[in-house]
């Protein structure tokens, strides 16, 4: 699904004395397939930038498009666009409630009217594309599941609307390293295999270099920069700027090239950076 | 005494157990605990052992009860019945070790995590403890939020406060001076960073990893650059290999 953002502005409780501008004439557009990462701290309008992409919030002023049709538009209907744009929140697991994993995973579909003998299908498709085996799960209680898993379970719950974007806000905060890992290759399989355009929010600089395609960086509401990995975490200086600290990797590459190493920006891993550092070390010798 | 420890390992292994172990919220099955001499087993210890450990926990909104920031440090010394004068002394002289002094009439909830988190801390810090278990305090928090949070563990560990963090975090765990890695309920391996970081292989049996600066040290020691192996933080390795250059 193509997204078009113009000119987004989003104002909280205009006219009152505590007034907050959250995005200011924010304009970016998303191709279908790609993966975002969208990152910036705490307060610089990332949440309200995907709640008014899946229609929980009307922007103040400008316009959004998805596939060219506008959903600030008061006439849209919300609910087909939620469930175009699945939209998980952070720690989504305080939000299941049902009694079965199935339950939970269907609720979703049944809200949008979906006939009860596809709903099925459409929880086991859910669960299968989260790495779940739907006959093992299916009638377990969420509660009784591990931290991960029922992370996993609130995921399918979105899947089984089959939006065509996910949004992902903080889907790993308060993992432990293992649960991070199985979760991000989910992610990814999602993005390349079902081709979702999926939109990371994250505070984890590494996560974002790792996926995202393409980053987008909000700074107390404004869009400030966009770009590939590589070419943001070149620029050390303004994503700093941006309050955010460079993924590990790149912040000692980018130390290194300040002193002196002639080293390429495109580097993301660990065993290619260590060969690249031995072969900038050698050539000095020579 | 004024040891800063650090507990690593997945979830499910027992860190969180080991934590609760120390000040009596869980009584061990076999074996004992004690805490200045005090074994955890007898209930009559266990208001002087929570006093002398504190603790601090994952999310700062599920230990936040009072309305200003002031009451909610004040909480654990109303219930020792600390007289007046001394309380609001002990509130003032903690607020300011963790930075927060002038938010003392705010509302917590106002806060951001990280402030939240400073403000657990010195209400934690109010009893006087010898020792802080923090089980996963920063693990919620934004970057900005971990640093804050960090800062004062440091400060606290300088000053002689015994501080056990248990964490997911490998870039926090360099703060420490000993790091211990439980696996099913077992520990598999403990030292100093740099002897827990160079056991690839163990952490990697434990789904953990090394920091990347330690991983990338190993990686050049592996292309026989010649680094030493107790490089830790990204300026220490950048520093070497500068110097490395200009020698060569």
């Amino acid at each position: 699904m193509h997204i078009e953002a113009k000119h987004l502005t989003y104002v909280y409780g205009p006219g009152l004395p505590w007034e907050k501008r959250a995005l200011s004439d924010v304009s970016f557009s998303i191709e279908s397939g790609e993966f975002i990462g969208l990152i910036g701290e705490t307060g610089s309008g990332k949440s309200t930038l995907v709640q008014i992409l899946n229609g929980l919030l009307r922007p103040t002023e400008g316009t959004i498009l998805l596939d060219g049709s506008d959903i600030s538009d008061r006439k849209v209907n919300l609910h087909r666009i939620r469930a175009q744009v699945g939209l998980v929140f952070q720690f989504p697991e305080q939000q299941l409630f049902a009694e079965t994993v199935s339950e939970d995973v269907a609720f979703g579909p049944k809200n949008l009217g979906v006939p009860k003998e596809e709903i099925g299908k459409r929880v086991d498709e859910a669960l299968l594309k989260v790495g779940l085996l739907p006959q093992s799960l299916r009638d377990r209680s969420p509660f009784t599941l591990s931290g991960g898993e029922k992370r996993l379970v609130s995921i399918a719950g979105v899947l089984a609307m089959r939006p065509k974007v996910l949004i992902l806000d903080e889907v790993t905060a308060g993992l432990d390293p293992k649960g991070k890992k199985e979760i991000l290759a989910r992610i990814q399989l999602l993005h390349r295999v079902e081709k979702a355009t999926i939109i990371l929010v994250s505070h984890d600089m590494d996560e974002i270099a790792l996926l995202s395609q393409r980053i987008l960086i909000l700074k107390e509401g404004k869009l400030i920069l966009e770009g590939s990995p590589v070419e943001i975490f070149t620029r050390a200086q303004d994503v700093r700027s941006a309050g955010l600290d460079l993924p590990t990797l790149p912040r000692i590459l980018s130390d290194l090239r300040c002193r002196g190493f002639q080293l390429p920006t495109a580097i993301f891993e660990i065993g290619e950076a260590a060969r690249w550092i031995r072969k900038e070390l050698f050539r000095a010798a020579v | 005494m004024g040891d800063f420890l650090c507990v690593l390992g997945p979830n499910g292994s027992g860190k969180s157990t080991f934590g609760r172990l120390l000040n009596a919220l869980l009584i061990p099955t076999e074996g004992e605990v004690l805490v200045d001499g005090l074994d955890t087993r007898d209930s009559r210890n266990t208001w002087a052992i929570r006093q002398r450990v504190g603790m601090v926990f994952q999310n700062p909104d599920n230990q936040i009860v009072g309305t200003q920031v002031e009451e909610d440090v004040a909480f654990g010394l109303e219930n020792l019945g600390i007289p007046r004068q001394e309380m609001q002394q002990r509130v003032e002289e903690n607020l300011t070790r963790v930075g927060m002094l002038s938010y003392r009439q705010h509302p917590p909830h106002l806060l951001s995590g990280g402030q939240k988190q400073r403000v657990a801390i010195a209400g934690v810090l109010a009893m006087q403890p010898q020792s802080i278990v923090l089980d996963e305090a920063t693990s919620l928090l934004d970057p900005k939020g971990r640093l804050e949070v960090r800062k004062i563990l440091v400060q606290l560990h300088r000053e002689g406060v015994t501080l056990i963090l248990i964490t997911h975090l490998m870039e926090e765990a360099l703060l420490a001076d000993k790091l211990v890695v439980l696996n099913e309920g077992r520990i598999v391996l403990s030292g100093s960073p740099q002897e827990v970081f160079g056991q690839s292989e163990m952490l990697r049996q434990c789904h953990l990893e090394a920091p990347t600066v330690v991983r990338l040290t190993q990686a050049l020691r592996e292309q026989s650059v010649a680094l030493p192996n107790r490089i830790l933080q990204v300026e220490e390795l950048v520093d070497e290999l500068c110097i490395l250059k200009r020698n060569i």
